[in-house]
């Protein structure tokens, strides 16, 4: 077998233009998801064995210019600049060339070897648009395929030419980008002096160092600053700017945009005809609905609730499925463990941990396919707009609210969203606010209380309340973040409204699963390693004078004669629970709830709800499960609900409940998503405050809820 | 702004100079201040207080000073001035570029918004009608009523127009200029949002959302006809 080379493919386009399906048409499912270094901006990369080479795929992220505003730019710009890639594909959307070939005249600066993929043909030819290939090559020195992803054409040849290129078998000649004169021959005289260096332009074409350096371009700086020709570039290039800037009468780089934009469009206008114009299109008719005056909201809102149901309704059935499966897995595992702390620890600590969290599976793909599919056709984009005049109200951006409706279903995946968010500040200040918007893993909690305490005719509208509530708090909390410490400039709304597409089913399953994947790599270790630390917590140390006491009355039980066989295994069960809750209050746990006690009294709890509370941090499920050992204290052994046993117990009222059912929903999520808070973070600071935001939060507003209770219930 | 808040041609110098040292160093310091103003410490804190007073800057002594959104407002209406009248003396009067400097330095406190606006017209109308002739000013009448200076933002749903020009710089700038707003470029507003902002419009075949904010900072030219 012959070794395979290598060939290092990077996909660059706008977005919207079809990249990452090309990608997916090429690569398949060889695909690999990871970040780019340093920055929170996904990385896909795949290969495909195409002749004797291995090609080796790198989706940049989708970008409409290089010039290193943003992190995607960056790191788009970096890669070329660098050599990183072998062959550059462009990617254009051949339907909206004008634009998208601003970005090809930028790529071309780069000199990279390049050949422009025009995708989306099949809509091209649909549309009648006649495109003048030659005519294109020659204006951009460089090849052009025409493909499309969605009907898998063209990807041949593509990878053809790849190929090509790469062995130098394609030489295109290399017509520049003229700029306006008096800018050619300022670049004219600093590519004259940059050429004397020969390690520098060997390593970056001359002639876009020159026009970067023109533009005040950081990256372009730094790299002439580290070389010898930077002591007579010092002296000449300010000269030269103030000069040109007087001559042309703008800003250099203004006047650099608008000449590319100006060969874009020259380009465009030479080589494309259309046969019709202003003819009301597809996504004219729909946005008309869609984004009408009235509907508008509405009609968001409808969506919203649809997926919502759609999620909650349709995923509770394969929940069950998974949470028997867990349930028989714990069996089977008891079954092969010899009893004692291992079996324990595999049972009660991974099996339950993980599994709790994997049980939200379900919903949480629902959840992804439909913001999947809503984003591939183009509404996502429409329901930012929809929504920005009111999220931009209380500082957030329009685009904030695909985290924050996320965010009900679990905040793990929701921290994760937040990506689409460029600015830092508008970042972190919705990353902030998720925890309040009611995760499913509070739900038990809510409905176990709000069924002990209030009658059920209200339970419903007292549930919707505390939703309310939730994203009452993440509203107020919003605003006073982002007019403190997140204060300055937020992210400008300047963002296209893509054409509606209807998407492959192939394309959509995909995101949904590169992001359930993500979730599922979380859960396996993640969530793995904090089952296992909280199970320690609430099971040590072990108090042996206890099991010897209760092994001892147990066995005293047994040997009774004068009790049937049915009373004794009750007591024995009973006494069992008993010993359970009291090795709870003895270890790491209960005494962490002993500790805390004196703080969470005045919100009207007591040590028992200061262990519940402990282990909650686990996942907020474990709440309910916790509540449940330890109120087995002083059973009678008969199978009493939980239920029943909050309503008895004195130390319980509505106010008590209500007051809980705040904590839970506001204080810090549970350590899984706490510590996907601080990857997507990436400061300790910023984490800190995080726990310390939500857990004064939840404080003062369950005092406030548990004062107020208390004088009115 | 101009007319609810009265404020010395002194302390517009302050205001213009924090302005600009802000935006190099993003944070001045009193003595960057005195040494850019060529003035001694003491009466700069006096200036900064009365800024302070007004709510144009925040500023506490021995810290760092920043300009509040009020302040930039002003500071960059100021410096807007300021490089009018220069480019119109260099531009069109022909002087040299140190001097139009320092004058529009003294006058640039006293021109109103009015006047501005023509000088800046004018200097528009010299490029697009060089040839003279009587009729030449009768002209510059009619090129200043034919098409006042608009605001993107200022147009409504189905009007169309073409960018004149974008009036900021950083990062929105930037962006705006990405996405095809330059100089001449045709568009039509679509529409805005059921909330009332952002609005949409459709520019170089494709279709853009923009919050007011950002359609304030494009000067446009509306075309007539729907």
């Amino acid at each position: 077998m012959k070794a395979q080379k290598e060939i290092i493919v990077a996909l660059a386009g706008n977005p919207n233009s079809g990249k990452t399906s090309l990608f997916n048409a090429i690569a398949g499912t060889h695909l690999k998801v990871g970040n780019w270094p340093g920055v929170t901006v996904e990385k896909y990369e795949g290969y495909v064995d195409y002749k004797d080479y291995k090609i080796k795929l790198v989706d940049l992220p989708g970008t409409y210019s290089i010039n290193a505003y943003s992190p995607e730019e960056t790191i788009a710009r970096d890669f070329i600049a660098e050599k990183k890639a072998d062959v550059v594909v462009n990617v254009v959307d051949g339907t909206s060339l004008e634009r998208n070939l601003y970005l090809t005249t930028q790529l071309l600066e780069l000199d990279p070897k390049m050949v422009v993929a025009l995708n989306m043909y099949d809509e091209v030819e649909k549309l009648k648009i006649a495109i003048d290939f030659k005519m294109l090559q020659k204006l951009l020195g460089s090849h052009v395929v025409p493909v499309s992803a969605v009907k898998k054409t063209g990807i041949e040849a593509l990878l053809d030419h790849v190929v090509r290129i790469y062995e130098n078998k394609i030489v295109v000649p290399r017509d520049k980008i003229s700029y306006s004169e008096e800018i050619e021959e300022a670049i004219a005289e600093i590519q004259g002096l940059l050429e004397t260096d020969i390690p520098l332009s060997g390593k970056f074409s001359p002639r876009w160092l020159s026009v970067k350096l023109l533009e005040n371009d950081l990256f372009a700086y730094t790299r002439a600053k580290e070389s010898p020709v930077w002591l007579r570039l010092k002296k000449k290039l300010p000269e030269l700017m103030t000069s040109l800037e007087s001559r042309l009468k703008e800003r250099i780089g203004q006047r650099l945009s608008e000449d590319r934009h100006a060969f874009a469009r020259g380009a465009y206008k030479e080589t494309v005809t259309t046969q019709h114009e202003e003819k009301k299109t597809i996504t004219d008719h729909i946005d008309s609905v869609v984004l009408n005056r009235f509907l508008g909201v509405p009609l968001f809102l409808f969506i919203m609730w649809l997926i919502f149901q759609v999620t909650f309704t349709l995923g509770e059935v394969p929940m069950g499925w998974l949470e028997s499966f867990f349930a028989f897995l714990g069996d089977r595992v008891s079954a092969l463990l010899p009893e004692g702390v291992l079996r324990s620890l595999v049972v009660d600590g991974m099996i339950a941990g993980v599994g709790g969290v994997v049980g939200f599976l379900p919903n949480i793909l629902l959840l992804f396919l439909g913001l999947s599919f809503l984003e591939s056709t183009g509404y996502m984009a429409r329901a930012a707009f929809v929504v920005d005049r009111a999220f931009h109200k209380i500082g957030l951006h329009g685009k904030s609210f695909i985290p924050m409706v996320t965010g009900f279903g679990c905040s793990v995946p929701a921290f994760m969203a937040c990506r689409t968010l460029k600015n830092r500040g508008d970042r972190l200040a919705t990353m902030m606010v998720i925890p309040f918007m009611s995760c499913g893993a509070k739900l038990p909690v809510h409905i176990l209380l709000i069924g002990a305490f209030f009658p059920a005719s209200m339970s419903a509208n007292i549930l919707f309340g505390v939703y309310l509530f939730g994203i009452a708090v993440a509203v107020f909390s919003a605003k006073l973040l982002k007019s403190t410490i997140f204060k300055g400039t937020s992210e400008p709304f300047v963002m296209e409204l893509p054409v509606y597409r209807l998407p492959t089913l192939r394309s959509v399953l995909m995101q949904m699963w590169i992001k359930a994947w993500m979730y599922l790599k979380k859960a396996g270790t993640v969530i793995l390693a904090v089952s296992v630390v909280v199970w320690l917590v609430c099971n040590f140390p072990v108090n042996e004078k206890l099991n010897l006491e209760y092994g001892a009355k147990i066995e005293a039980v047994k040997q009774d004669k004068k009790t049937t066989a049915e009373a004794k295994a009750g007591t024995a069960a009973a006494l069992e629970n008993e010993l359970a809750a009291k090795q709870m209050e003895y270890s790491f746990a209960g005494r962490t709830g002993k500790l805390i006690e004196p703080f969470i009294r005045p919100l009207g709890f007591d040590w028992r709800l200061g262990v519940a509370l402990t282990a909650g941090l686990a996942a907020k499920e474990v709440v309910v499960a916790t509540m449940g050992t330890i109120y087995a204290l002083g059973g009678t052994g008969e199978n009493e609900s939980l239920t029943a046993r909050l309503r008895s117990d004195p130390a319980y009222n509505p106010a008590v409940a209500l007051s809980l059912i705040i904590f839970v929903l506001l204080y810090v999520p549970c350590l899984s998503a706490t510590a996907v808070f601080h990857q997507e973070g990436g400061e300790l600071k910023i984490t800190l405050f995080y726990i310390a935001y939500t857990t004064v939060a939840a404080w003062v507003l369950s005092f406030a809820v548990y004062q107020a209770g208390k004088a009115f219930l | 702004m101009t007319d609810a808040m009265h404020i010395s041609a002194s302390l517009e110098d302050y205001i213009e100079a924090i302005f600009h040292i802000v935006k190099e160093k993003q944070a001045a310091k009193p003595r960057d201040l005195a040494e850019r103003m060529k003035v001694a410490g003491s009466s700069v804190t006096g200036a900064l207080r009365m800024l302070a007073d007004k709510a144009l800057i925040n500023y506490t002594p021995y810290d760092i000073i920043t300009l509040t959104p009020a302040g930039k407002a002003y500071a960059e209406d100021v410096v807007r001035r300021h490089e009018v009248l220069r480019d119109f003396f260099v531009n069109v009067l022909a002087v040299d570029y140190k001097a139009a400097d320092e004058a529009a330095c003294g006058m640039e406190h006293s021109v109103s918004k009015v006047i501005l606006e023509r000088l800046v017209r004018f200097a528009e109308f010299v490029e697009v009608s060089p040839c003279g002739g009587k009729d030449w000013i009768s002209g510059f009448r009619s090129h200043c009523e034919k098409a006042p200076a608009l605001k993107m933002s200022e147009l409504k749903p189905g009007d169309k127009g073409v960018i004149v020009a974008v009036n900021s710089q950083g990062e929105i700038a930037q962006r705006l200029v990405d996405m095809g707003m330059v100089k001449g470029t045709p568009f039509k507003v679509l529409r805005k949002a059921p909330l009332g902002d952002p609005l949409e419009i459709q520019i170089r075949g494709f279709l853009l959302a923009l919050r007011k904010q950002e359609a304030e900072c494009v000067s446009v030219e509306k075309k007539a006809g729907k």
